[in-house]
């Protein structure tokens, strides 16, 4: 067993400022820890935004790459996981719009979702695993993409206002309205199946 | 605190961004009025339904090896990790400040030792002495220990050192790193000797002495050949003793 000052420091030594000083010294084991620490996050927000899970691979790849290259630059102040979702969100917005330029665009217009806001009455217990997620994926793919943003880094991963503004740079003002909008239309999408059909 | 207002901020009441005041009397509000109590229950069960969105997204296990040849191995292999912590010694302003004073220092000191005056030779040179030279090196060596001095080639050296004038001996008092004087005497020692042919056998038996300790030490079991060197050491003391 490890003695408490020992595992005490080891904690320190791995604090995401710590992890980022050692990387900026040549710890390329630093730069793993944070690779495992945060490419779930990474990942699942790149993948909330393309709605495609091997792009979402790539842009997370590429994501990390960036991070690598430029983490030097980072300011002492900034959270590294603000800053992470910050590359992450451009260079999602960066290929999505290749994509489209390429049309091989995703239909984020898809007929399907509104095809699921039926009033028939769907008992949330069964819709708890897949068909919920799926639910919510094709949600989320009709939002546009400034209000895809603030609603997946707000609800599906619980960053502030502060850190939101950060990582997309919007103001105060326009993420809390695209948040307001966001939050009506996945209502309305789910509503038939969570039992929620209030008027906010 | 009117229920339009509530049903406005309740949202971010929800979020925790609201300023203290303004989530109190929000607070008090929902304990209140069960209309904005109901509205704010099915919020909160709709942040609860999101909450249980999972992507499923696992992280593949070969996302880390792509990664690391295109940031970490990169660097390993290239100069590029040297840089980097190189760039990270000088982003800290105390490490720049005390690496731009070790470099003044540096500056300084080189200047200063090249600004002194080269020491003044106290020794006459012999350039033409064929057996040793002052440097402490034998000729014969470089090219094989074998070498042997014959007879003739002696006498001329002997009719050589006298068919010139022969100054007094000065001995040095200004020793090189590599003199080892103390060997057979001191300076002090042979300072009142008169005899030149003397000086200059004690000098000769020292520069031999230092071709033998200037030997490198081979790191193979191979005997150092040193019979030239005995002889001519018997040689000279032989002429010593004459």
């Amino acid at each position: 067993m490890k003695p408490l000052t020992v595992a005490f420091a080891g904690t320190l030594m791995n604090s995401s400022a710590d992890l980022v000083t050692r990387v900026c010294q040549g710890d390329s084991d630093a730069f793993r820890l944070i690779f495992e620490r945060y490419s779930r996050p990474v990942i699942s927000f790149i993948y909330d935004m393309v709605n495609d899970r091997a792009l979402a691979e790539e842009i997370t790849q590429e994501t990390f790459v960036r991070a690598y290259r430029s983490i030097h630059t980072m300011r002492a102040e900034t959270k590294l996981s603000t800053w992470l979702f910050g590359i992450a969100r451009n260079v999602a917005r960066e290929s999505l719009r290749a994509r489209a330029r390429a049309n091989n665009h995703i239909d984020l217009a898809d007929k399907s979702v509104m095809d699921l806001s039926d009033n028939k009455p769907v008992p949330v217990d069964g819709l708890l695993s897949k068909e919920l997620n799926a639910l919510i994926r094709r949600s989320l793919a009709a939002l546009d993409e400034d209000k895809r943003l603030v609603f997946t880094l707000k609800v599906l991963h619980q960053c502030s206002y502060e850190e939101i503004a950060a990582i997309t740079g919007f103001s105060l003002a326009k993420l809390k309205t695209d948040l307001h909008r966001a939050r009506a239309e996945m209502r309305k999408r789910i509503s038939p199946y969570a039992g929620v059909g209030y008027e906010v | 605190m009117k229920c339009e207002v509530c049903l406005e901020l309740l949202e971010e009441y929800l979020d925790g961004e609201l300023p203290a005041p303004d989530q109190a009397q929000v607070g008090e509000h929902l304990i209140a009025c069960s209309d904005c109590s109901a509205s704010f229950a099915e919020l909160t069960a709709e942040q609860e339904l999101f909450a249980l969105y999972d992507a499923h997204v696992e992280v593949p296990p070969f996302l880390w090896t792509r990664i690391a040849a295109h940031t970490v191995d990169e660097g390993n292999g290239a100069s590029n990790g040297w840089y980097r912590r190189v760039m990270a010694i000088f982003a800290s302003p105390v490490a720049s400040a005390i690496a731009v004073l070790l470099l003044a220092i540096a500056v300084g000191l080189v200047y200063v030792i090249s600004r002194q005056p080269a020491p003044k030779p106290t020794v006459a040179e012999k350039p033409n002495n064929p057996t040793l030279p002052r440097n402490g090196t034998d000729p014969n060596q470089a090219g094989g220990p074998k070498v042997i001095t014959t007879p003739e080639q002696d006498s001329r050296l002997e009719v050589a050192s006298h068919s010139k004038p022969k100054p007094r001996y000065k001995p040095a008092t200004n020793r090189t790193a590599t003199d080892q004087s103390d060997v057979l005497s001191t300076n002090l020692g042979y300072l009142d000797i008169d005899d030149l042919d003397t000086a200059r056998h004690i000098e000769q038996s020292q520069n031999l002495l230092r071709s033998i300790r200037n030997v490198p030490v081979s790191d193979s079991d191979e005997e150092i050949d040193v019979t030239y060197d005995k002889a001519l050491s018997r040689h000279l003391l032989n002429e010593n003793v004459v």
